[in-house]
């Protein structure tokens, strides 16, 4: 049975993500003196998931500390099995495995006492994420000088990320990070006001205040100087601050400004 | 028809080298172990910000490197993925890479990207298509790309044999070959072709490396694992290989359970020890 090159890549991806047995997909494939069709299939498709479970294994060490190896590994089998990787660089797979354990925690008993799970996991993104971000540019504060507020747009710094949760995930991320065991840590729940950055080559990660997280979170919308202005609450003054800190990489002018 | 590329190179590459792993950076960017190159995994510098960049430039300031990519889907029926190249291109030339290799195979698919060397029918219609993405890539990159032959556990029922159909696909596309002595020793096991056959019908002249590494034995067939010192078999191989070829570049893969740098430096020096042996042999 001549199969074109084409029919082959797909009957051979389709046998990879589905859960059926090999021989299902591969009718092309010729009986030799090594492993069986089954074996051969099942070589493939453990090496494609594998790749992408150990991906998640190095972007989550927190999650996997926490829950064990195996059921990490139950975790991470199972979003592989429903999410494919659309990037042949593997430090961009995974994104949406926080997602995925909010689901889990929702759906699933037995994750049921982690209902903070799921930030923990988000923050362990942002901090992964950071590692391989651009390297931000000295701020220029000429644009300042030739465009007014409504056409102007603080853009955050690429080495800088921010998030809210409800759960003081931030200290088991951090006891991780100074190797002290997270499970001995009490998680507490509240308001916490989150602040990651790379700084020295490494994710830093900070409870920030909340006004300055407003800002900052304003800047990431894409806000002109303009609307800032006009928000309830936001104190727009502390721009200023933000620049200082580092925070904010770009002011970005013209048309494009929304 | 393929562009024709210079043959000078960039670097000065040869000897026996070992794959960059990130266990051993530190060591081997402040000690002298005596490692004449370094083959560095391209997908490991795509970062463009934080440490990754300077990493680079250490090496590069320290190694003569070659870039090794798993990800140009090569023999894939998917569009070449410009942005990937546009960034193999800058590493490249950032780390003065002597030359850039890739696979012969496919790795992605109606989108989406499987993270493995995924084996490509030994036939016409592969050689085709291949060896033209092939010589886009290297008309993007502006020099000519080495190709590896890869291990595999499944085989297209097609007319041709592995070597037949890299021989075909270097001669078409007028590329290099990164010849892997351990893939070729797997794949008599697994698929049943003839290695020693496959040295005959090789394009020897067009080898630009040679690659070593381990295999995991799972008793009906062969993982390439690259988890393991090269076995004896490979090693015999190996000495055959060479006799042909007694200055191609010669490269230590290890990508699993890394041991310590000594252990890679130790299977090196086995391989200097076999080329000495067959130099001495052929004065």
């Amino acid at each position: 049975m001549n199969h074109t090159l084409a029919q082959w890549q797909r009957n051979l991806t389709r046998m990879i993500d589905a859960d059926e047995s090999p021989q299902h997909f591969l009718g092309g494939a010729m009986t030799v003196p090594g492993p069986t069709v089954e074996q051969g299939g099942l070589v493939y498709r453990s090496s494609s998931r594998g790749a992408r479970a150990m991906a998640l294994q190095d972007i989550y060490p927190v999650c996997l500390r926490l829950l064990g190896e195996r059921s990490f590994e139950g975790l991470a089998r199972e979003f592989v099995r429903r999410q494919p990787s659309v990037s042949g660089d593997l430090n961009r797979y995974g994104e949406g495995f926080a997602d995925f354990v909010r689901w889990i925690v929702d759906e699933q008993p037995a994750f049921a006492g982690l209902p903070w799970l799921g930030d923990l996991v988000g923050l362990e993104w942002l901090c992964h994420s950071l590692y391989y971000r651009d390297d931000s540019p000295p701020f220029d504060p000429a644009p300042l000088a030739s465009a007014g507020a409504e056409h102007l747009r603080p853009c955050p710094a690429a080495h800088v990320a921010w998030m809210h949760t409800r759960w003081s995930v931030h200290q088991i991320w951090r006891a991780h990070a100074d190797d002290v065991d997270p499970g001995e840590l009490r998680i507490e729940s509240g308001d916490y006001w989150l602040f990651c950055e790379r700084r020295n080559y490494r994710s830093v990660v900070s409870v920030i205040d909340p006004a300055l997280w407003q800002l900052l979170d304003a800047c990431g919308q894409g806000d002109t100087l303009a609307q800032m202005a006009v928000q309830e609450g936001l104190c727009v003054d502390r721009l200023g601050e933000l620049v200082e800190l580092g925070w904010i990489g770009t002011l970005e002018c013209g048309s494009d400004a929304v | 028809m393929a562009t024709a590329f210079p043959t000078g190179e960039r670097g000065s590459v040869s000897g026996v080298g070992i794959g960059l792993r990130d266990p051993h950076f530190d060591q081997l960017m402040t000690e002298d172990h005596g490692v004449p190159w370094l083959e560095l995994l391209a997908d490991n510098f795509l970062a463009r910000g934080g440490l990754t960049p300077r990493q680079l430039d250490r090496v590069a300031q320290r190694y003569p490197v070659t870039l090794h990519c798993v990800s140009m889907n090569l023999g894939g029926v998917d569009p070449l993925d410009k942005a990937y190249l546009r960034e193999i291109r800058r590493i490249a030339a950032q780390a003065n890479a002597a030359w850039i290799s890739d696979h012969a195979c496919f790795t992605a698919h109606g989108g989406q990207q499987y993270h493995d060397l995924l084996p490509l029918p030994y036939s016409d219609e592969s050689i085709r298509h291949i060896a033209g993405r092939i010589a886009d890539v290297q008309d993007y990159l502006g020099q000519r790309i080495a190709i590896e032959n890869v291990s595999a556990y499944l085989r297209v029922d097609a007319p041709l044999n592995e070597a037949a159909f890299l021989a075909a696909v270097c001669d078409e596309a007028d590329c290099t070959l990164l010849l892997d002595v351990n893939n070729l020793y797997v794949n008599q096991v697994n698929l049943g072709l003839d290695a020693r056959q496959a040295l005959a019908e090789l394009p020897l002249d067009r080898v630009r490396e040679i690659h070593l590494a381990g295999y995991e034995d799972k008793g009906d067939y062969l993982i390439d694992a690259h988890n393991s010192r090269v076995s004896d078999p490979v090693w015999v191989l190996f000495a055959e290989l060479i006799q042909a070829m007694l200055h191609a570049p010669v490269l230590i893969e290890w990508d699993k359970d890394i041991p310590p740098l000594a252990t890679l430096l130790a299977e090196a020096e086995r391989a200097r020890a076999i080329i000495r042996q067959v130099k001495e042999a052929a004065a």
